[in-house]
């Protein structure tokens, strides 16, 4: 009875439901050749092991050859070469090369390399045509290999203060501004559209209307195995046995479709709020309570068990897909959507889709509680009505 | 204890019980004997409140049955003709589902369990499931699920078919001691022996009719000292029809193809029919001789055997 519900909820959740990072695009794997092993070489190398970069390259140093066997093999997505002299060549404003090898045998990854490398390039371009007298004294900093001394450090404040004061028109403030906000679920003045959540409501649904074709039959088997006929000659009224009978429907369909529920909730991330949560818990059990009903009057008119579990398959499918809990409604046919309003089905899942992902209160579901609970009382009703009349002829 | 009364009822026109009457007295056992299909189940169906009579009242302890007082059938026990317990649980499972129908609970609910498993011999399997039980042994634990609650009224719908001797041996010794003890049975039966064996009073029922009721003795009666001959030959139906005025007193009691049964006066020798049926061109390949029983009733009043 849960085994179905809690594997297509559980496959579902792993396929649908949102999760909190999530990387969409595969890591490129980057080898680089450093051939120039300088100050902007290295700035280079680091730039791809900072921040979101990290995340999208992993870049591992090798030597030429191996580098072009890799490629070769398809074990990695590009390779730059940074040429000898490359700094050099910048500081001396002269124009220099950085090469890169990029597998064909790759779409995406090799083509996200060479866009990065291109806006290393445009920023190390910029860089040095603007700041090469401080880039240059820095990297004979570095080239002496010892701690730079106040004597050696002064001049580099100097010509930095003096390039920043040049450019403080351009650098502040600045014309285009970026702000970064991570929205919190109260900032929200929209709800998120849950897909996960969307497509579970009318799964479950579906699976709530086979497990009470499942749950159904039961009534049946005690008329095979004439457990039936010593009840009902027993002290217990038809009435009685019918409406137990139907009890034991609806609770044991709640059963597993609030357990479904509680794994969707609690393992794929549906977050609702706590007036929420008792809105689903009411209109769920309106919904279980009219689909009880649909069922057992279906049961209630049959002839056999057999016959009943032919038809039932094909009623639920008709009701699913009308309702909408099979295909959403929006995938479907125009008449489909404008028939879908005879269906049970399509006010049961739409109510819950709205609870769910748009936050709807009672009033604003008042059309569905209205309709559902005409439905429980009346096919539940009828359902007695008829069980009483095949059981006692 | 129970009156029936001019009880009617038809499926899909046909006639299934017709006008039938009988009463059962308090502590008595009722033999309700007949072929099947004669309207016995019916009858115990309506009994029940299973089924709806298109006529006639059922009286129960002087009360007119009503389907809709459920607690009226609080002193009724029903033991259907086909075993009707959950298989996937044991036998003291069933018998505590039932009993708790009835609402026996408690120490009295525990204590009417241990009863009936003795009763019934099933007390060291009772932990089993009943799907594993012997076709007897289903039977009989179906009997216990019946008479659990100590009904004052228990109808038993030919509770011995298709189990052996040993166990029927069984049912029809608990019948007789519920019966010692008080309670009143209603028993359905194919069975001339068990209705001989087991009844104070007994109805013959064929077609949905009453056909002789009363004491055993009284029944037989109806046959006087005649016996009952089945002859299965060849022979013509004109000298099937002959003999009767040959021979005085002897009665054709039906005649089929191949098949005649004559009942005999007890002063007629049978070598002295034989020998007139030689006489009358009968070449006799079968012949069977019913003494005056509930069988030879049967046969008297229907034409046929009770289990034809």
């Amino acid at each position: 009875m849960l085994a179905m519900p809690l594997f297509f909820t559980l496959l579902m959740g792993v396929i649908f439901s949102p999760r909190e990072k999530q990387n969409i695009l595969p890591q490129v794997r980057l080898l680089l050749v450093d051939q120039d092993s300088s100050f902007v070489s290295n700035m280079m190398i680091n730039m791809f092991n900072r921040g979101e970069l990290a995340d999208m390259f992993r870049v591992t140093q090798v030597p030429l050859d191996s580098g072009r066997t890799l490629i070769e093999k398809d074990q990695a997505s590009a390779l730059l070469i940074i040429p000898t002299g490359f700094q050099d060549s910048l500081i001396a404003q002269k124009s220099s090369t950085v090469k890169l090898v990029k597998n064909p045998g790759q779409q995406f990854a090799p083509k996200m390399a060479e866009e990065t490398v291109k806006i290393f390039c445009l920023g190390a371009d910029r860089l040095f045509r603007v700041a090469a007298g401080p880039v240059k004294m820095v990297n004979e900093m570095f080239k002496a290999g010892e701690w730079p001394d106040a004597k050696q450090v002064a001049p580099l404040i100097i010509a930095l203060k003096t390039l920043f004061n040049k450019q403080s028109n351009y650098l502040n403030p600045p014309l285009v501004k970026l702000t970064e906000k991570t929205v919190s679920i109260q900032d929200k003045a929209q709800p998120d559209f849950n897909i996960f959540a969307f497509l579970l409501s009318g799964m479950i649904v579906m699976f709530l209307l086979f497990n009470l074709d499942t749950l159904a039959r039961d009534i049946y088997r005690e008329k095979e195995n004439l457990t039936l006929f010593r009840i009902v000659t027993g002290p217990v009224s038809v009435q009685n046995f019918v409406l137990s009978k139907q009890i034991f429907l609806f609770l044991s369909a709640a059963t597993a479709f609030y357990l479904v529920w509680i794994v969707a909730l609690l393992f794929f991330r549906i977050s609702i709020t706590l007036p929420q949560i008792l809105i689903f818990m009411i209109f769920s059990a309106i919904l279980i309570a009219s689909m009880t009903g649909i069922i057992s009057l279906f049961y209630s008119m049959v002839k056999t068990r057999a016959q009943g579990s032919a038809i039932a398959s094909a009623l639920i499918i008709c009701l699913s897909i009308t309702g909408g809990a099979m295909i959403p409604l929006q995938s479907l046919p125009q008449f489909i959507k404008q028939i879908s309003f005879i269906s049970p089905v399509f006010w049961g899942v739409d109510g819950i889709q709205k609870i769910l992902i748009y936050n709807f209160g009672l009033r604003q579901l008042a059309e569905h509680f209205i309709i559902l609970v005409i439905l429980a009382i009346l096919l539940n009703t009828g359902a007695c009505i008829l069980y009483e009349r095949k059981f006692r002829s | 204890m129970l009156q029936v009364e001019n009880l009617t009822k038809s499926f899909n026109g046909k006639l299934a019980v017709d006008h039938i009457s009988f009463e059962v007295k308090h502590g008595e056992v009722f033999g309700f004997l007949g072929p099947n299909g004669a309207g016995k189940s019916t009858t115990i169906n309506m009994i029940c409140s299973l089924l709806k009579p298109d006529s006639g009242s059922i009286r129960i302890n002087g009360f007119e049955l009503n389907p809709d007082e459920p607690a009226m059938r609080k002193n009724l026990g029903v033991v259907p003709q086909d075993i009707a317990l959950y298989q996937e649980i044991s036998a003291v499972q069933n018998l505590v589902f039932w009993g708790q129908l009835y609402g026996l609970k408690g120490a009295l609910l525990k204590d009417r369990i241990d009863a009936m498993l003795t009763l019934f011999g099933l007390k060291d399997r009772a932990k089993e499931k009943v799907k594993n039980y012997s076709g007897g042994m289903k039977r009989r634990l179906n009997m216990a699920a019946g008479m659990l609650h100590n009904p004052e009224l228990l109808l038993l719908d030919e509770p011995t078919v298709g189990i052996d001797p040993q166990a029927r041996h069984n049912i029809l010794d608990v019948v007789k001691q519920i019966a010692r003890e008080g309670t009143t049975v209603l028993y359905t039966t194919h069975y001339m022996e068990e209705a001989e064996e087991l009844c104070d009073r007994l109805a013959i029922i064929d077609y949905g009719r009453i056909l002789a009721s009363g004491t055993r003795e009284s029944i037989t009666k109806i046959v006087g000292e005649n016996r009952f001959l089945k002859i299965n030959g060849i022979f013509t139906a004109e000298a099937a029809e002959r003999l009767p005025k040959e021979i005085p007193n002897l009665a054709l009691i039906s005649l089929r193809d191949k098949e005649v049964v004559y009942s005999l006066p007890a002063h007629f020798g049978t070598g002295q029919f034989l020998e007139q049926l030689g006489k009358s061109g009968f070449v006799i390949e079968n012949l069977s001789i019913k003494e005056p029983s509930l069988d030879s009733v049967f046969i008297k009043l229907t034409g046929r055997e009770l289990r034809d």
